[in-house]
């Protein structure tokens, strides 16, 4: 294996387009578009020969699957030296193609430990949650009244959805220690119930913008307990 | 006469006259008795050869009345004269014997039982052919002028009286005679030649049937009592004795009636004509022309039948087939056609069903029944097919059908030629593809099942659930969410009435269509990773997510990311979006954008596109900018430099750039599609219009159609309900 590339595009909204690339000695780019952590990612794989290994062994058989899905599904796609398999985000693959589609989107999810410019979703208060920049790297962000909502869960239903914004409209350029308050002053969560925070933007890259969403998700714990970090 | 006044009303003037002549003459012959004696006398000429005696059987014994009567008859039935086709069937001989046949005038004494030939009676004649017409003379002289030649007699047949002349015996010649006395007499003359000409037809070698059926057809309980008592004190032996020592069977039963009845009943008739070797069709046919359009007889017969000897249908079917069959039950008519059902209901063979044109005749309910019936067959053949075929073919059945779906499929299984769907009821199937922009496809299809029964129209959508270890789907809730979004609309028309459209997703473990229920990644919880799709649920998901799936269930594709074409395609409207106010033409704007795609170095296309598509207002704030527009730049571009959306993929492959450039495309190539707002599209991609609802009138453009199909004179809509 030379580069390995795996992608993930969805057409339904929210529309989802997301890349990883990984180079035969480890380095990786990342893009996540959706999820907890959104931006760019970069970094070693770790237990690159595995991975090496378990991409030969896919090259050295018939690529698998179909790009014919299910309406509204994800495409997965991965690419080794200009072999392809192509299956639905929500199947499985057989053979050692299954494999390597397996631990890529293990890696897609375990290399967000590694952000260069991205960013999240800090909730240690549902009524205020916050977006942090994480990495190394800047960000650039297109800020219009960015708006969170926050949507309360208990036993399976929804039993509210608050909506709140920033009144800022700006370009910011995210470094390491920027954060944005956006206030959801009506809030308020009880013990028990699960919160999800989501949040649109646009990120610029090379001048272009690009929308992703970023999104948290918590229990509310004891009033003692307060409310744990990010439990995605 | 009052009291015959009023008779005549209850009964009718024919019935009267008949009771009045039955009344003067006891031994009168009813219309079924001379229609039997004219039936008998045409069988005795039909076909190669003449049955002579048969003939002589008829007339032997008859009174001038009884004669009229039958000739009467024969021309009703044949619509010929009797004495023509006598005379041409037989020889001067035979004529001259049978007019010494023709009809007493009240009576004679009974002459010596000595005599044992067939003992012709008085001849009453025309002159040769001899027809037959009152003579008088008495019996004895008769027969012993067989040969003698006929005795000119014009028509009319005076009723016995007391002052007819009394020719012959002694008795007679004896003492005066009052009425009732002379007519005694006179039956007793005739009862002496028929009972002689039933010892001739039993004597010998073989019995001749033919004859002793035509001398004890037609005779008045009098007459049969008269011509019993001659036979057994001058033969010795009683007549049924005899009578059943001759023959057996079919034949026996024939006679046997007779002697009791004196006539057969149409049921007698036909079980006759159809039980023994062979079937009479031609007697089946002649007795049931007799009584077609005559719907208490043909109701007295059967059940007269039925009493008798069984079913008349169930005969007619084993006896006859085909044409024949089929035109000797349109004779029973619509008795007959009942008839049939009432039978196969009950238990019949449901080959009784065959003839049955129309089953409007019997409820829904017992055509259900039938059709019921008509599957237990182990075989169902072309007639049967053709049963359930007329069943389900008329029009009342439609809603019948719609909720007997699975009874209706089951005839159809067996072979019947029916419709799979009506205007009542169906499934509706379709499948679309829909080119992504990365070059995957996906793929969806509709399958839905409707019925349309009074004024509610109800759409059922069968899914095989998979639901994973430890997942209870939650389908009320999926279902309220569908509700909400679907089921607040009815067809219309402008008349005022409405069809609600009622949709319902049903967990079916027969549906083709699986969707896979999973845990959601936070349980209980929504999280955005959680993305369903038309193969995958989640526990708990958005609102709106089952009700866009439901969309696809029922055979609509997305209305978002699509082309120009797919757009007005799917949706039947165009969207006109911003006017080109950039100063430059669409082609120079198509010049620009090939530039900017074809930028070296490659790494900075992605900036010039978007400048170039920023400069002719194609992108505004980075958010794109759909409309006619848009599609008259990519209409140049198309011309001039090739296919711009190839253009898009083959300028920003992954190769040599890292992150961003599929969000780069998903963008470029959103300013050159199209997206709707509805439940189908994508409605966080726009402002409220308050123009705009979840469901719009082409999502239901199916459901109205099929409405308008079930009622096409009126012009039916979308609507609230």
């Amino acid at each position: 294996m030379k580069k390995l590339t795996f992608r993930r595009t969805s057409d339904s909204p929210p529309a989802e387009h997301e890349m990883l690339e990984i180079d035969a000695d480890g380095s990786f780019a990342m893009w996540r578009s959706t999820g907890r952590m959104v931006g760019r990612f970069a970094g070693v794989v770790p237990d690159i020969e595995a991975l090496v290994h378990d991409a030969d062994r896919a090259l050295r058989s018939s690529p698998a699957g179909s790009d014919r899905i299910a309406m509204d599904a994800t495409l997965e796609r991965i690419d080794v030296d200009g072999h392809q398999a192509a299956i639905a985000a929500d199947l499985t693959l057989d053979g050692w193609w299954g494999v390597l589609l397996k631990r890529c989107r293990a890696l897609m999810s375990e290399l967000c430990e590694q952000p260069k410019a991205a960013i999240e979703i800090d909730l240690d208060n549902p009524s205020a949650p916050r977006l942090v920049h994480r990495g190394t790297e800047p960000l650039v962000l297109e800020l219009i009244q960015p708006a969170a909502t926050v949507g309360v869960w208990r036993d399976r239903d929804q039993t509210a959805e608050y909506w709140g914004y920033a009144d800022i409209i700006e370009t910011v350029s995210a470094e390491h220690g920027w954060q944005l308050e956006i206030p959801v002053p009506d809030a308020r969560p009880r013990h028990g119930d699960n919160v999800i925070v989501e949040i649109a933007l646009d990120v610029y890259h090379d001048g272009v913008p690009l929308r992703v969403h970023v999104s948290a998700v918590a229990e509310i714990a004891a009033p003692d307990g307060g409310v744990p970090p990010n439990a995605v | 006469m009052p009291h015959l006044v009023a008779l005549q009303h209850s009964i009718g003037n024919a019935a009267v006259g008949r009771l009045v002549q039955r009344l003067d003459d006891p031994d009168a012959l009813t219309p079924a008795m001379a229609q039997q004696l004219a039936r008998r006398l045409k069988d005795a000429m039909d076909g190669w050869g003449t049955d002579e005696d048969a003939i002589y059987g008829v007339f032997t014994g008859r009174t001038q009345h009884q004669v009229n009567s039958i000739e009467a008859a024969y021309r009703a039935l044949f619509g010929r004269e009797l004495t023509t086709d006598l005379s041409d069937e037989l020889t001067a001989a035979e004529l001259r014997r049978l007019a010494t046949l023709a009809p007493s005038e009240p009576a004679a004494a009974p002459t010596s039982p000595a005599a044992d030939s067939a003992a012709p009676a008085t001849p009453a004649s025309t002159a040769s052919p001899p027809a037959p017409s009152p003579a008088a003379p008495a019996p004895a002289a008769a027969e012993a002028g067989s040969s003698a030649s006929p005795a000119p007699s014009p028509a009319p047949s005076p009723a016995p009286t007391a002052a007819a002349p009394a020719a012959g015996g002694d008795v007679a010649a004896a003492m005066p005679m009052t009425p009732a006395l002379a007519a005694a007499a006179e039956r007793a003359n005739r009862a002496e030649l028929a009972a002689r000409r039933l010892r001739s037809a039993m004597q010998g070698w073989g019995t001749d049937e033919d004859a002793i059926f035509a001398v004890l057809t037609g005779r008045s309980a009098a007459e049969r009592r008269a011509i019993a008592d001659f036979y057994s004190l001058t033969y010795g032996r009683t007549l049924e004795f005899d009578l059943r020592d001759e023959m057996s069977g079919s034949e026996l039963n024939e006679a046997l009636r007779l002697l009791g009845q004196g006539e057969l009943s149409s049921a007698d008739e036909l079980y006759q004509a159809i039980t023994g070797a062979g079937t009479d069709e031609a007697r089946v046919m002649r007795v049931l022309e007799g009584l077609a359009g005559d719907r208490a007889r043909i109701r007295r017969t059967i059940a007269d039948y039925r009493r008798k000897y069984g079913s008349l249908l169930v005969a007619l079917n084993g006896d006859m087939s085909g044409a024949e069959l089929t035109t000797a039950r349109n004779h029973l008519g619509h008795i007959g056609h009942l008839t049939a059902i009432q039978e196969v209901i009950a238990g019949g063979e449901p080959d009784l069903l065959h003839q049955v044109p129309d089953f409007t005749i019997v409820s829904t309910a017992d055509r259900l029944l039938l059709v019921a019936r008509v599957h237990t067959e182990t075989v169902v053949g072309d007639s049967d097919e053709g049963v359930l075929e007329r069943i389900w073919g008329t029009a009342d059945m439609a809603e019948v059908a719609a909720q007997n779906q699975s009874l209706y499929a089951a005839s159809r299984d067996r072979g019947a030629e029916i419709p799979a769907t009506l205007t009542t009821f169906g499934r509706f199937q379709n499948n679309f593809v829909q080119d992504m922009f990365e070059g995957g496809i996906t793929a969806g299809d509709g399958i839905f099942d409707w019925t349309l029964v009074g004024d509610r129209l109800n759409v059922r959508v069968p899914i095989r659930f998979q639901p994973a270890s430890g997942v209870t789907p939650p389908y009320a809730t999926w279902q309220t969410q569908i509700n909400n979004v679907w089921n607040q609309y009815a067809i219309c028309e402008p008349g005022g009435r409405r069809i609600p459209v009622q949709f319902t997703m049903v967990n079916d473990s027969s549906a083709s269509r699986t969707v896979r229920v999973v845990k959601n990644k936070v349980p209980g919880t929504l999280s955005p990773e959680d993305r369903a799709n038309a193969g995958k649920f989640f526990e708990v998901m958005r609102p709106s997510t089952v009700p866009h799936e439901f969309g696809h269930f029922i055979g609509l594709p997305d209305e978002y990311q699509r082309t120009h074409g797919d757009f007005v395609e799917i949706t039947g409207m165009d969207k006109t979006g911003p006017t080109n106010t950039s100063g430059r033409t669409e082609a120079q704007i198509a010049d620009d954008l090939h530039t900017a795609l074809h930028h070296d170095p490659a790494a900075n296309r992605r900036i010039e596109v978007r400048r170039a598509l920023t400069a002719a207002g194609l992108l505004v704030g980075g958010r794109a900018q759909q409309g006619n527009f848009a599609q008259d730049v990519m209409g140049e571009y198309n011309t001039r430099h090739g296919t711009l959306k190839d253009d898009l993929i083959s300028q920003f492959t992954f190769e040599g750039s890292t992150q961003s450039d599929s969000g780069d495309r998903w963008l470029f190539q959103t300013v050159f599609s199209y997206a709707s707002s509805s439940i189908m599209g994508n409605p966080g991609m726009f402002a409220p219009d308050p123009h705009q609802h979840p469901v719009e009138p082409r999502h239901l453009r199916e459901f109205v159609s099929i409405v308008q199909q079930r009622n096409p004179t009126e012009t039916w809509s979308m609507g609230a309900r």
